[in-house]
């Protein structure tokens, strides 16, 4: 490099061309600005790394933006604390229905109802606290299997959770997901009492829905699962919101369709979807067309979320909503997510691991709830993952949203949760640009809808690590 | 006001922080934690969508076809044997305790 050359910094900055405006994502901060022509001819006057083609304050601000000169040299992170205050409980083995894409949640036997019994759960409850302590919320998940077979216990623990968190002085917030079958009204009252969030599995209209999701007799659920829908709905308090939850398999990329009749006809206020990721010889994998037909819905879903939004109004599209916060709140992550740090899952045996994924596999977990959790083996794992600077991701344009994916599909995968996920980059890259784009249509339309929508959120642990 | 038009709070924090020649700062702000933004595929379907990879090894399914039935394999008649798997509280671990079942004597 001659000196009247500039470095230029590629991986640092991102230009998303639309019909309407160009965008500059910063990636260092997860910055986003509006180029105007003045800015698109310093542009593209980077293409020529003459540092004659630029103002001296123009160089200073671009080096202060790392898009020019020299980088910070790498830093090593250690992690030492894992201020975890989410607990996911797999507290029954069981279930009701068999989904034809499901696996079995845990390993009990009958003698034991394969259940997870109550001084587990509240030893969990216990460690998490002094693994923590002096936070003002806590979140307790109660996951299985389905884990309204196990009901008596959910009350338990949720009764001694409620008093223990009350003692510390914070607040205690319990979610659940479920496939809705096993509600009654008596449930859903004590549900409802405790404010709980609930997440419902349902995959779409009768004719999707029953393809997949039986019950023993292998006859579709549907049926039941609406009315208890309606039946939750029609009790539930209108300002704890419950969502949707979609498995996207082979054959199946109605997104639209399943969103219109999840969201409008049964009014769930969120709709999520889940796609399974493709690999070659699985029986439910989305082929690879389908994955991409799966993402052109999306993206007509997000136009009509952008339609909502800029009415001030959110249709409930929850996986560009996500994105949308993301970009909003600036994050920038270096995990791609809370595993290990800011929740803990625990298996019916009551062993820790990094998230309920691994729970039940061969991964080794991380101590349990008799002898506490292990550490320095999580800190080690923890830090292999943070520490990898040279790896696939550091040149990629998301890599402070994305993080490189998650653990156990690269345990899956490459049989190693400390590497990247890589089998749809490319995806990811176009989808985050559509978040990015979609941000900046509302920010200039409707940017109320922020602060209506997007409180800050719990989950961050800025300045804790 | 710098070079760009800041359009989320974060670029109009960068902004300001390049006045006062502290962005070394906000770039350094980040969460460790967050939801990943990649899909996840499902808690019922391995990463690529089969069953060769799922968080429990595929011998859970045997207690799986017991009490709860979800899954078309046979298993010992639990009205008659209830106790068949006893000696072996994990599948994946101990699956050669379980053996043949016999008719209980009264």
């Amino acid at each position: 490099m001659s000196n009247n050359e500039l470095k230029i910094n590629n991986h640092n900055f991102r230009v998303i061309k639309n019909s309407d405006s160009n965008l500059l994502f910063h990636v260092p901060s997860s910055s986003l600005f509006e180029l105007d022509e003045t800015n698109e001819s310093l542009i593209n006057r980077l293409d020529n790394k003459k540092i004659e083609s630029f103002s001296k304050e123009e160089i200073v601000e671009l080096e202060k933006l790392n898009i020019v000169g020299n980088e910070e040299p790498f830093k090593y992170t250690e992690v030492k604390n894992f201020p975890a205050t989410t607990l996911i409980l797999n507290i029954a083995s069981g279930c009701n229905l068999s989904c034809t894409y499901c696996y079995k949640a845990d390993l009990e036997t009958l003698s034991n109802s394969g259940n997870m019994t109550f001084e587990t759960a509240t030893q969990a409850i216990e460690h998490l606290y002094e693994g923590a302590p002096g936070q003002k919320l806590y979140n307790v998940t109660f996951f299985g299997g389905e884990p309204l077979s196990n009901f008596e216990l959910i009350k338990d623990v949720t009764i001694y959770a409620t008093k223990f968190f009350k003692e510390k002085d914070a607040q205690v917030d319990f979610t659940i997901t479920t496939n809705a079958t096993l509600l009654t009204k008596e449930i859903i009252s004590f549900l409802k009492s405790y404010q709980f969030g609930i997440t419902i599995s349902m995959d779409g209209p009768k004719a999707i829905h029953n393809k997949t999701r039986l019950t023993n007799s292998g006859s579709g659920s549907y049926d039941m699962v609406r009315k208890k829908v309606e039946l939750l709905l029609s009790m539930y308090d209108k300002n704890r919101p419950i969502g949707a939850r979609v498995t996207l398999t082979r054959g199946i990329t109605q997104v639209e369709e399943i969103w219109d009749h999840l969201f409008n006809d049964l009014n769930f206020s969120e709709v999520g979807f889940a796609p399974a990721t493709a690999s070659d010889n699985a029986i439910f994998n989305l082929s690879e067309k389908e994955l991409v037909d799966v993402f052109e819905g999306f993206k007509k879903m997000g136009e009509a979320y952008i339609d909502s939004a800029c009415k001030g109004e959110f249709n409930g599209f929850s996986n560009l909503h996500r994105i949308v916060g993301d970009i909003h709140a600036g994050r920038k992550k270096k995990l791609p997510c809370g595993a290990g740090v800011g929740l803990l899952s625990v298996s019916y045996e009551g062993d820790f691991d990094l998230c309920h994924r691994f729970t039940g596999s061969d991964f080794p977990n991380f101590g349990n709830v008799k002898t506490g959790l292990d550490k320095p083996k999580l800190s080690n794992f923890i830090e292999k993952r943070l520490n990898t600077n040279d790896g696939d991701c550091s040149t990629c344009h998301i890599r402070n949203l994305c993080a490189g994916g998650c653990y156990h599909e690269s345990y899956i995968k490459y049989n190693d949760p400390s590497k990247a996920v890589l089998h749809y980059c490319d995806i990811m890259r176009d989808w985050i640009d559509f978040g990015l784009y979609t941000y900046s249509k509302i920010r200039n339309d409707n940017p109320e809808f922020f602060d209506k929508y997007f409180n800050e959120e719990k989950g961050d642990t800025n300045g804790l690590i | 006001m710098g070079l760009f038009k800041p359009l989320n709070p974060k670029a109009d924090l960068l902004n300001k922080s390049i006045k006062e020649g502290t962005q070394k700062e906000v770039m350094a702000m980040q969460s460790i934690v967050g939801c990943t933004s990649t899909f996840d595929p499902g808690w019922e379907v391995d990463a690529f969508g089969g069953v060769a990879g799922l968080c429990q090894p595929m011998e859970a399914d045997l207690y799986g076809c017991s009490d709860p039935c979800w899954w078309p394999t046979q298993i010992p008649d639990i009205m008659s044997n209830s106790k068949w798997s006893q000696n072996s509280p994990s599948a994946m671990k101990d699956w050669k305790q379980l053996t043949s079942t016999y008719p209980i004597e009264e």
